[in-house]
C-alpha cells in the first residue's frame, strides 16, 4: 500500500524533474516514507553545499597512482545509480524487506549519511571476527548448527564515501565469502560523493 | 528444541535401519522368487525366514519395532506410534506353519539380500568419505527439493529410492504419516535420508560427525522462504511437503518433525494432515 504511493510520489518526482527545474523550485525531488516508525524523506535541492561534498572526496594514501574504484565490486554483482538506490528505499527498504548498507567507518558516516541506511563497518566481517555469523543473521540468514542458510537473506544495496574509497566493495567480497548470494547484492558505487553532488539530501545524526 | 535424538529414540532406530533395509532385502528376494518361478509356499518360506530373522534382532535388542519410533518419551503419544513397523507388516504376510529346510533357492535370495545391504553399506560409507552433494533441484512440475547426490553410489541411490517408493506404493512398509507428503504420495527422497542419516547416527564417532555434517548440508541447501512475525519464525507448506521434509529443511534432519508437529498442534490433527498454504511455525533451533 505504502510503497505504491512512494512509487507513484517518486514516478512523478522524477517525472517532473525538468519541469521544475524549470520553475526554480527549491526542492525538485520529495519521496517520502517511513522507517521504524519515523517519517523520512529523499529531497533533490537545486542548490549544491560544495563543502559537504568535498567533505566525501578522500582519496586515501595507499589507494594506487588513480583513486578511482572499479565500476563493478564484483563480477556477479550489480552497480546501481542513485534512481535505483531511491526506488529500492522506496520499494524495499521502507517495508523492512531490504537493506540499504554503510558500509564505511562510524567516523566517516559522522560525516553524513542517506537517511534510510543502516551502518555496518565493513571491518566487522573480517573473517577472524567471531560474530559474522551473527551479523549474517541479522541480515536474514537462518543459522543452525554453525552452518548458514541464506534463503531468507535480504536484499542489500551497498555504498561508502563514493568512487575514491573501497570499503562498500570490500564489503561487498567479504559477504560473498561469507556465503551471501551475490544475486542478492548491488553496489552503488557512487556513494555519498556523488549523492551529495546531485543535490540529493543527507542525515547527519542518528534519529 | 533439542535435536539429537533422545537416547531412547536413538538406539530404536537401528531395528528401524535394519526393518526398512530387510524391507529392501524381502523385496530383492521377492524379485529373484518371482524371476525363477518359484512355487507360492517357498516364497513365503523366504519372507517366513526374514520376519523370524527381525524378530530375532528386535527381541535381543529390545526394542520397539515402530518405524518411526523417534518422540520423546514424555511427549503424549501421537498417531505415528500406532502405525505398524516393516517387520510386523512382513510378519502379517506369513501363513502359519513351521518353517522348512533353507533351500538352494533360498540361498540365492539371501546372496541377493546381502548384495543389497552392500548397496547401502556403499551409500553410506560415500556419505562418511563425503563422496556426495545436498542440492537443490527443480523438479519437472513441482518446486524446489533438497536431493542427496551420491558420487560414488549414484545410481545406488536412486535404485534404493525407487525400491523405497515401490515396497510403500505396495504396502510392503507403512510409511509413517510424517513422511506422508500434502498430496499423500510418499515423499521417498525424504526416506531415503532418514535411512542414511539414522545408519549414521547409530555408528561410530567417525560416523555420527558424518550424519551432524550431512544435516549441515542439508539446512544449508534448502531453498525454503520464511516470515518472521512477533519473533516466530512461520514456514508456509507447498505441494509436496510432508513434516519430515519441512524437518529435514529446517533442521538438517527429519527427526526434528515431532518438534514442528508440537508447535503446531493447534492446526495440525496429525503428522500426515498438513495442508498446502498452511503456516506452520518453525521452532528456534
Amino acid at each position: 500500500m505504502f510503497s505504491h504511493t512512494a512509487a507513484a510520489a517518486l514516478a512523478v518526482g522524477l517525472g517532473l524533474t525538468t519541469a521544475l527545474l524549470a520553475q526554480s523550485s527549491p526542492e525538485i525531488l520529495d519521496v517520502a516514507f517511513t522507517l521504524n516508525g519515523v517519517e523520512k524523506s529523499i529531497r533533490q535541492t537545486e542548490t549544491l553545499d560544495t563543502a559537504q561534498v568535498s567533505a566525501f572526496h578522500k582519496p586515501g594514501p595507499n589507494c594506487g597512482p588513480l583513486c578511482i574504484a572499479p565500476l563493478a565490486a564484483s563480477s556477479a554483482v550489480p552497480t546501481v545509480g542513485e534512481r535505483e538506490v531511491i526506488r529500492f528505499i522506496a520499494d524495499k527498504v521502507a517495508l523492512g524487506e531490504g537493506l540499504l548498507i554503510d558500509s564505511r567507518q562510524p567516523e566517516d558516516r559522522a560525516a553524513g549519511f542517506i537517511s534510510a541506511s543502516v551502518n555496518v563497518p565493513y571491518s566487522l566481517l573480517q573473517p577472524d571476527n567471531p560474530y559474522v555469523a551473527d551479523i549474517m543473521q541479522a541480515l536474514g540468514a537462518r543459522a543452525f548448527e554453525g552452518t548458514l542458510n541464506f534463503s531468507d537473506a535480504m536484499p542489500l544495496v551497498v555504498f561508502d564515501d563514493g568512487p575514491t574509497t573501497n570499503d562498500a566493495s570490500t564489503f561487498i567480497a567479504a559477504l560473498i565469502a561469507a556465503g551471501y548470494p551475490a544475486e542478492k547484492l548491488s553496489y552503488y558505487r557512487g556513494g555519498m560523493l556523488v549523492w551529495t553532488a546531485l543535490g540529493l539530501n543527507t542525515q547527519d545524526s542518528k534519529s | 528444541m533439542n535435536l539429537q535424538s533422545p537416547t531412547p529414540a536413538k538406539s530404536s532406530s537401528l531395528p528401524w535401519f535394519i526393518a526398512v533395509g530387510s524391507v529392501t532385502f524381502a523385496l530383492g528376494i521377492g524379485g529373484a522368487l518371482t524371476l525363477s518361478h518359484m512355487n507360492q509356499s517357498r516364497q513365503n518360506d523366504a519372507i517366513a525366514l526374514l520376519a523370524s530373522q527381525l524378530a530375532d534382532i528386535q527381541v535381543t535388542r529390545a526394542q520397539t519395532p515402530d518405524l518411526m519410533a523417534i518422540t520423546a518419551p514424555t511427549m503424549p503419544v501421537p498417531a505415528v506410534a500406532a502405525i505398524p513397523s516393516a517387520s510386523s507388516v512382513l510378519a502379517a504376510r506369513v501363513p502359519t506353519g513351521t518353517t522348512q529346510e533353507v533351500s538352494q533357492e533360498l540361498k540365492t535370495a539371501q546372496a541377493i539380500a546381502i548384495a543389497n545391504r552392500n548397496k547401502m553399506r556403499m551409500l553410506t560409507e560415500g556419505v562418511v568419505a563425503g563422496l556426495y552433494s545436498v542440492t537443490s533441484i527443480n523438479p519437472e512440475g513441482g518446486g524446489t527439493r533438497i536431493a542427496l547426490n551420491s558420487r560414488n553410489a549414484a545410481s545406488t541411490a536412486s535404485e534404493l529410492e525407487k525400491l523405497l517408493a515401490t515396497a510403500a506404493a505396495n504396502g510392503d512398509i507403512q510409511v509413517p504419516g510424517s513422511i506422508s507428503a500434502s498430496g499423500g504420495t510418499v515423499d521417498s527422497q525424504t526416506l531415503l535420508f532418514d535411512l542414511v542419516q539414522r545408519s549414521l547416527e547409530d555408528g561410530s564417532d567417525k560416523e555420527i560427525a558424518a550424519a551432524q555434517e550431512m544435516r549441515r548440508r542439508a539446512f544449508a541447501a534448502s531453498a525454503a522462504k520464511t516470515e518472521i512475525v512477533a519473533g516466530q519464525r512461520y514456514y508456509t507448506v507447498e505441494a509436496g511437503d510432508s513434516l519430515a521434509y519441512i524437518s529435514l529443511q529446517f533442521y538438517g534432519s527429519t527427526n526434528a518433525y515431532d518438534a514442528i508437529y508440537q508447535a503446531n498442534r493447534s492446526q495440525v490433527a496429525s503428522p500426515d494432515k498438513i495442508q498446502i498454504g498452511q503456516r506452520l511455525v518453525i521452532p528456534e533451533a
